[in-house]
């Protein structure tokens, strides 16, 4: 879809991240010239300009070893860098939320874990 | 004379990028055609709500018809024809969704240096997108006739005779009266406002 390409190229560009940045700190600054009834170009404009602002968070945090600007630019690697964020993310949630689980039961040795050290008195 | 030349690209750069802007800098999308502006714009609240209540009197109009169909009874219409089957094209539809997740994984893992590999996902990903993209089209058109497209098409063009306006002494102006002169109108200008509209709404109908 060119459309959303074109979009997509909008939303990345330093100026548009730089007004999205100082209309999030600063509420006069307004993005659109409309402030409500938004076309659903707009919404998806949006939907992009969170995304990427994201993307460059975690750039500038060098947060993942795959990530910087070529994959930004790019957007089959950029969506593909995306949903492994995402997935990431999911496993890594789970992971903690089994790790809360085992913390929460009153164990006498935690790292070697088996049914039989629960102590359910 | 460089000097100029990277004036001239700037400018160039820059009209480019207003043009682009223009999609989204407000809730319409101007066009051109022969050699004259339009636009289509975003419904008010009352425009809306007027196309929502014809929408629901078309919806009465089309269940009386003959031959009147429902997307559940078309698709299996078509299955019982032997013209294409919804739930073995949703199974295809899912397995290639999840051989794209494999290859994003892959591509998503490939440090910017592996140029070859990248290229080898790229291309594989984009075939795949591409099928998938002849997939939805070719499951909308046999969907066309039934009842929910109908109406759907009904929705989107009255927002358009509503919403699609021309430039006149400065002032904007609805091109046409009635919905009828809409429906007569065989210009391509119906065809490009309307599908015009059906991009500055997306999924917002």
């Amino acid at each position: 879809m060119l459309i959303e390409k074109e979009i997509r190229k909008l939303a990345r560009s330093s100026y548009w991240q730089n007004l999205y940045r100082a209309s999030k700190e600063i509420g006069t600054i307004h993005i659109f010239d409309n402030v409500s009834n938004l076309s659903g170009l707009q919404t998806l404009f949006l939907h992009w300009l969170s995304i990427y602002n994201s993307l460059y968070t975690d750039l500038v945090q060098r947060e993942w070893k795959y990530l910087d600007e070529e994959v930004i630019n790019n957007d089959c690697r950029c969506d593909a860098f995306l949903s492994w964020r995402n997935e990431y993310r999911i496993q890594e949630l789970e992971k903690q939320k089994r790790e809360e689980k085992v913390n929460k039961l009153n164990l006498k040795d935690k790292s070697n874990v088996t049914t039989y050290d629960v102590n359910l008195t | 004379m460089d000097n100029a030349k990277t004036l001239n690209e700037s400018i160039e750069t820059l009209s480019n990028n207003n043009f682009n802007t223009s999609i989204i800098i407000d809730n319409k999308l101007c066009f051109e055609l022969d050699n004259k502006f339009y636009r289509v714009k975003m419904p008010n609240q009352s425009e809306q709500s007027f196309a929502e209540h014809k929408r629901n009197i078309i919806q009465l109009e089309y269940l009386k018809q003959e031959g009147c169909i429902t997307k559940t009874q078309l698709i299996e219409d078509l299955k019982n024809k032997n013209i294409i089957d919804f739930n073995k094209q949703e199974k295809i539809r899912e397995n290639l969704i999840q051989e794209l997740k494999q290859l994003r994984f892959f591509l998503a893992t490939k440090g910017s240096r592996e140029i070859f590999k990248i290229e080898e996902y790229t291309t594989k990903i984009n075939e795949i997108e591409n099928l998938l993209k002849k997939m939805a089209i070719e499951m909308a058109i046999h969907l066309n006739p039934c009842l929910e497209s109908r109406i759907e098409k009904f929705y989107i063009e009255y927002i358009t005779f509503l919403c699609t306006e021309y430039q006149e002494n400065n002032e904007w102006k609805r091109i046409w009266n009635t919905f009828e002169d809409f429906n007569k109108d065989n210009s391509s200008l119906c065809n490009r406002a309307t599908s015009n509209m059906t991009w500055l709404m997306l999924n917002r109908g």
